[in-house]
């Protein structure tokens, strides 16, 4: 029996394996075949190559390396790394980073730990105010220290705290969700409050430690006039992700990005993307070819061919 | 001649097998014994033997390979939290307004033009603000929106004199051709019996009154099976 069992599991492996090649489609299998590719990767309506095309899933990657993919994906990332459009443009950092990792062909953990920086650059006497730029940064972690993104996330913590950059820091790339719990009128919500059952697990106890997370960023400081800047952490390391010693926010993001939370981040992003929701559990086979595809090059375009070529995406 | 009490203790003992200090009581080497029935003094019948303690059934076998599984932060299951569902389920999505609009999109893809409704109905459809990205949804809004813009391009189609069928009442018959060529064009599918007989429905009920009037011309009775097709689920999704 235990023998039998291992063959079976041996042939469902095998079968999964073999899902991804491709079949051949009717006529209006492939017609439906290139509107859904089409307009799952570009927003907008198949060509009328496309169209004709038997298979059309050979055009994924054109598809993929066009412009109308870039935009719709980078709108796409800065929806679901952030709960509302930024204010201005520059707020919206999430969607110029992407940007230029995929128009750079760039390894998708550049948007998070590349040395750059998001910036608005000034307006010139008498001029149009340009577009917003990624710009080179020796002192950058992706997006995450362009000065308009910290004010953002700066969080309004009494004492300068910065939990909800710390929240965002790991939403962001691991894709952590929390619940947060509402809190009665008056409740203490300082430092010590936080520390009161109900509240500690997620600020003080658990892997994800709001508050120790915190420790390791600056603190924000607001002047009279409403400026904010940033000054000294007050922690010199923090015992945090179950790991020792993280000493600050790049610290801490790269342990992030060089985790196996990362890279399933990333192929659930894909599906996100291509069928409007998580995977399934029976879709767990093209996950797993999504999570190889993206771990031999770090690109996100991988993962997402990877799933939209996958013979089931067009079934 | 003198037998001794202890004597004859000890040859009755030899008798009988018993050895006497021994305390071994040897339970294993029994031969069977029937049991009997005290009252009738006949063997007892054989019972039945005592049930066994139901076990748990086998969990039951999983109906799909779900793939591998993903460690994270603290031993966290990545994988954990997955709606349980089969492949090919959950997959239809409302196309997005970019795809309907221009003189690219799908009504031109279809219809061979674009209705002008469409370019007055971002909002409707909901045009997402710059760098933004929002999942379509549908609504009562959004479908009767989309039935106005199917109709007024459909329209353009039937009202075309070179289009002679449209210009002639529709037969249950005629209607039924159309409807499922429609289908086919506008659904990149076939459409069975039931759609094809509600699309008919249409053209030959529906659409034979239009508010007053009670006589529509021909070409609008075909526009509204047109756009009831175009506004069907097999064109506004993907």
């Amino acid at each position: 029996m235990t023998n039998l069992k291992k063959a079976m599991m041996v042939g469902l492996t095998m079968a999964a394996s073999q899902a991804w090649a491709q079949t051949a489609l009717t006529a209006d299998q492939a017609e439906r075949c290139a509107t859904r590719l089409s307009i799952a990767l570009t927003g907008k309506a198949p060509t009328t190559a496309l169209m004709s095309n038997p298979a059309p899933q050979d055009g994924t990657m054109t598809l993929i390396n066009g412009a109308d993919f870039q935009e719709r994906f980078s709108r796409f990332v800065n929806s679901a790394l952030n709960d509302d459009p930024g204010a201005t443009s520059v707020e919206d950092a999430a969607y110029h980073m992407t940007k230029y990792v995929l128009a750079n062909d760039l390894k998708w953990e550049e948007a998070f730990i590349g040395q750059y920086r998001v910036e608005q650059p000034p307006t010139p006497q008498g001029g149009q105010q340009p577009p917003v730029a990624v710009v080179a940064d020796p002192n950058g972690v992706g997006y995450f220290r362009s000065p308009a993104w910290l004010v953002r996330y700066a969080g309004n913590e009494e004492a300068g705290i910065k939990i909800a950059t710390a929240f965002r820091l790991m939403q962001n790339t691991i894709g952590l969700k929390l619940v947060p719990s509402t809190n009665a009128p008056g409740a203490d919500i300082s430092a010590t409050g936080r520390q009161a059952t109900g509240c500690r697990a997620c600020h003080y106890d658990s892997w994800f430690a709001l508050d120790k997370v915190a420790s390791i960023l600056t603190i924000k400081r607001t002047a009279t006039n409403g400026n904010v800047t940033f000054g000294p952490k007050p922690a010199a390391s923090a015992d945090i992700l179950g790991q020792t010693g993280v000493v600050d926010d790049k610290d801490l993001v790269t342990r992030l990005v060089k985790s196996e939370a990362f890279e399933f981040r990333a192929c659930r992003l894909a599906f996100e993307f291509l069928y409007g929701r998580p995977e399934l559990t029976c879709e767990g086979p093209v996950f797993d070819r999504c999570m190889t595809a993206f771990k031999a090059d770090g690109k996100i375009q991988s993962a997402i061919a990877a799933v939209a070529q996958d013979q089931t995406f067009c079934q | 001649m003198k037998l001794t009490l202890s004597s004859l203790i000890a040859a009755a003992l030899m008798m009988t097998g018993c050895s006497l200090g021994n305390t071994d009581v040897m339970v294993g080497n029994h031969t069977p014994v029937t049991p009997v029935d005290p009252n009738t003094g006949l063997p007892l019948p054989p019972q039945d033997p005592i049930p066994e303690e139901p076990q748990e059934p086998p969990p039951p076998p999983a109906r799909c390979d779900m793939g591998k599984q993903y460690t994270g932060f603290a031993g966290t299951m990545l994988e954990a939290g997955r709606v349980d569902n089969d492949l090919g389920l959950e997959r239809s999505r409302v196309k997005p307004y970019t795809a309907l609009t221009t003189n690219t999109g799908e009504y031109q893809r279809v219809l061979g033009n674009t209705p002008a409704l469409i370019g007055q109905s971002a909002t409707t459809f909901g045009q997402d603000p710059a760098r933004w990205f929002t999942e379509p949804t549908s609504s009562a809004v959004t479908i009767y929106t989309a039935f106005r813009v199917a109709f007024q391009g459909c329209l353009t189609i039937t009202t075309n004199t070179a289009n002679a069928r449209y210009q002639t009442l529709p037969t249950n018959t005629t209607a039924a051709t159309e409807c499922g060529a429609w289908a086919r064009k506008f659904w990149s599918r076939d459409a069975n019996q039931a759609e094809i007989d509600a699309c008919v429905k249409v053209a030959m009920v529906d659409a034979t009154r239009e508010g007053m009037n009670m006589n529509p011309a021909a070409n609008r009775r075909w526009a509204y099976a047109c756009a009831s097709v175009l506004t069907a689920n097999g064109f506004m999704t993907y």
